[in-house]
């Protein structure tokens, strides 16, 4: 028997964090449900542009989400391990790309501080979350990211032989 | 003139005339024409088109952005505009009235206007950036590969005083481009408020286009909660002044 187990291995990854590509073309897909742990200093600058006008010469972790609707989760959140790291968090739009829109935002508190994005309201699609720092700022630090509720996961494929 | 940008400026000016009211003969939704819009509950703002509209011959609506409370320096709301493609020169022109912005200290910014890459150059995709600095200055910042020392940016600032204005803008990719800004001139050959000369080849050209109310930076992204623009008559083409 052959299962093709591309749910779980998604769920592993979840969990283990940022041992694995975390770019725009690799990013880890997530659903919610567990923290993950990840630093943005073991990462590269991808996007030195995100939201269309804001300028992050951070280096990026870059994770996708795929919404389906209805989904229990409402909040993302963000525990900035690194007291000198002004961390942010961008959800993206459609592509991961400078060039696509963020339909939310998180970057309310300064160096050192946690961050949360209300993720309620969203329309279904294929979204990636950025984990980077504040405007124009290029810090880096170490975080958990975690979600209250999740996301449904859908069925990327499988077949028993 | 370019015949899709023709089109792509007609559709642009007419950004409030199309039919779907919702307030006072205002569209209620911003999606038509334009390829994406960021607005409404969560995005840190709203934008939505309201009566009164900034031409010297009013438009009915105009685009009013506005940031909430829970703006941060990322948020951006306002519309998109992808159909630019790769355009080695542009032209936009946009009516402007800042006096809803609300009290800025001297390094304050808003963004308003981003005109971007397809791909990054330097780490980033904007080619030209707008931006109003304390309230009362506008700013270009401009991809200029020769200005390391600059973060690869050259700025270039002229004021602005209140009231409702009408600034066009030109972008030459090239080494160097040329990067001219007008505020409330009439031809071409007045002189730019803003001439900058960067090193932009490796940006290509224009690929996008953005107008609204972005990345509060100082105070306002402690108290972004009702600094507003009022924005109108967005127009686009690849050569030629538009004019008012």
């Amino acid at each position: 028997m052959k299962i093709s187990l591309s749910i779980l291995a998604g769920a592993l990854m979840l969990a283990s964090g940022g041992a694995f590509a975390q770019s725009c073309a690799s990013p880890i897909v997530v659903s919610g449900g567990t923290t993950v742990t990840g630093n943005t200093c073991t990462g590269a600058n991808e996007l030195g542009t995100v939201c269309i006008f804001g300028q992050s010469p951070a280096n990026d972790i870059i994770y996708q989400i795929n919404v389906t609707v209805p989904y229990t989760a409402t909040v993302i959140s963000l525990i900035n391990n690194t007291p000198a790291w002004n961390a942010a968090m961008e959800l993206i739009t459609t592509t991961c790309s400078g060039n696509s829109t963020c339909p939310r935002n998180a970057d309310s508190n300064g160096p050192g501080g946690n961050e949360a994005m209300d993720v309620t309201g969203l329309p279904a699609g294929t979204y990636f979350l950025a984990v980077n720092s504040t405007n124009a700022d290029p810090g880096c630090g170490s975080y958990d990211v975690s979600s209250s509720g999740g996301f449904p996961v859908m069925l990327q494929s499988f077949d028993v032989s | 003139m370019n015949a899709k940008m023709k089109v792509l400026a007609l559709a642009l000016v007419g950004l409030a005339g199309y039919a779907g009211s919702a307030v006072a003969g205002c569209p209620a939704s911003l999606v038509p024409p334009w390829t994406a819009n960021v607005t409404g509950a969560g995005t840190g703002g709203t934008a939505t088109s309201q009566p009164g509209g900034l031409e010297a011959t009013p438009s009915a609506c105009s685009l009013v952005a506005s940031f909430d409370a829970t703006a941060v320096a990322f948020s951006f709301v306002g519309v998109v505009d992808g159909t630019p493609a790769n355009e080695p020169t542009y032209r936009f022109r946009f009516y402007i009235d800042a006096s809803a912005i609300g009290a800025m200290a001297g390094f304050d910014s808003v963004q308003t206007f981003a005109a971007n890459s397809a791909a990054a150059a330097d780490g980033f995709q904007n080619i030209v950036r707008i931006g109003l600095i304390g309230g009362t200055t506008l700013a270009v910042a401009a991809a200029d590969h020769s200005n390391p020392g600059g973060n690869f940016v050259t700025v270039g600032q002229a004021p602005l005083s209140a009231g409702i204005h009408w600034v066009e803008g030109q972008v030459i990719i090239g080494t160097p481009g040329t990067v001219k800004l007008w505020i409330d001139a009439t031809a071409e050959s007045d002189t730019p408020a803003i001439t900058l000369a960067p090193d932009n080849t490796a940006w290509v050209g224009v690929d996008l286009a953005a107008l609204g109310l972005a990345t509060p930076q100082g105070a306002p992204a402690q108290t972004p909660a009702g600094r507003t623009l009022k924005l109108d008559a967005f127009d686009s083409r690849r050569t030629t002044f538009i004019g008012q």
